[in-house]
C-alpha cells in the first residue's frame, strides 16, 4: 500500500507503507503507483523517508514507475536511508533518478 | 564463533521476518556497510528461492548464520531443484545491468555484495554459502 498526497502545484508525493520495500510489497506498489499515473499524475516524488530497506523487486517497481511516466513528466526520489542509498549506488540508480533529502527540497526542484 | 539456525517458511512474509532476526544476530560482527551488503544479498538469495525455487509444498528453507569478529557466514539450504548450471557464473556484473531493467538484478547483487560465494547441490539439497567481511573504503 502507498500513501499519496497531491500538492497544490500538482506534484504528487507518494510514500510506500512500511519500512521495507521488497518483493512482498513491490507488486502492490507497482499497481497503486501505476493507477496514480493513469489518473493524470505525472510529476511524482517518491518519498522513501520511512523506508529502511529496498530490494531488487522494490527497485524494479520504482524503475517501472519511472518508465510509465516516461517523457510525459518526472519521477524523483527523496529521503534515502544509508541502506537504500547503497542500493541505489551499486545499481547505478543515482544516474537515473534525481535524489533529494526530503519532499520539500524535491518539490522546490520540480517547481524551479 | 557463534551461530544461529533459522527455519524459514517458503513465503515472502517469512523472508522479511527471518531477515530481521538474522540481522539482529549478526549486527555486532560487521560495520554498517557490511550489514547493508549482507541484508541485500541474503534477501535476494532467499527471495529467489521463494519465487523461483520450485520448492515442494510445505518445505522450508534452512538458514545457518555463523559470526566472528569482522566476518559473517550465511548458509542457505533448500530442497528444490538446483540452480541451472552456469547461471551463477554467467550472470552479468551488476554494473552491466541496464539501469532501466525492472528485473534481473538478484544474482548480480548477490555476487557483487558478498565477499565469497559457494554453491553446492546434491540430490534434493542445495546450499548457498555467502561470506561477508570488512571491506576497505572504496
Amino acid at each position: 500500500m502507498i500513501y499519496s498526497q497531491v500538492r497544490t502545484n500538482g506534484i504528487c508525493v507518494i510514500r510506500p507503507e512500511g519500512d521495507r520495500l521488497t518483493a512482498l510489497g513491490a507488486n502492490d506498489f507497482r499497481r497503486e503507483a501505476s493507477q496514480l499515473v493513469d489518473e493524470g499524475n505525472n510529476r511524482i516524488i517518491i518519498d522513501l523517508s520511512d523506508v529502511r530497506f529496498v530490494d531488487s523487486s522494490g527497485l524494479g517497481a520504482i524503475v517501472g514507475l519511472l518508465k510509465k511516466v516516461g517523457n510525459r513528466g518526472e519521477v524523483v526520489v527523496c529521503g534515502l536511508s544509508d541502506a537504500v542509498r547503497q542500493m541505489f549506488r551499486v545499481t547505478r540508480m543515482e544516474k537515473v533518478f534525481q535524489i533529494f533529502p526530503n519532499p520539500d527540497a524535491a518539490t522546490a526542484a520540480l517547481d524551479g | 564463533m557463534q551461530s544461529r539456525a533459522l527455519l524459514v517458511e517458503c513465503s515472502l512474509e517469512a523472508v522479511d521476518t527471518a531477515m530481521a532476526d538474522l540481522c539482529a544476530f549478526a549486527a555486532d560482527a560487521l560495520p554498517i556497510e557490511g550489514m547493508i551488503r549482507l541484508e541485500i544479498a541474503v534477501t535476494e538469495a532467499m527471495t529467489n528461492i521463494v519465487l523461483h525455487g520450485d520448492l515442494p509444498a510445505e518445505s522450508t528453507i534452512d538458514l545457518l548464520v555463523r559470526k566472528a569478529p569482522e566476518q559473517v557466514d550465511v548458509e542457505i539450504r533448500d530442497p528444490g531443484p538446483p540452480i541451472p548450471p552456469n547461471l551463477l557464473q554467467s550472470s552479468p556484473d551488476i554494473a552491466d545491468v541496464d539501469p532501466l531493467e525492472e528485473s534481473g538484478r538478484g544474482i548480480p547483487l548477490i555476487k557483487a555484495l558478498s565477499d565469497a560465494l559457494d554453491y553446492r547441490s546434491a540430490g534434493r539439497s542445495n546450499c548457498m554459502t555467502l561470506r561477508f567481511t570488512v571491506r576497505g573504503v572504496e
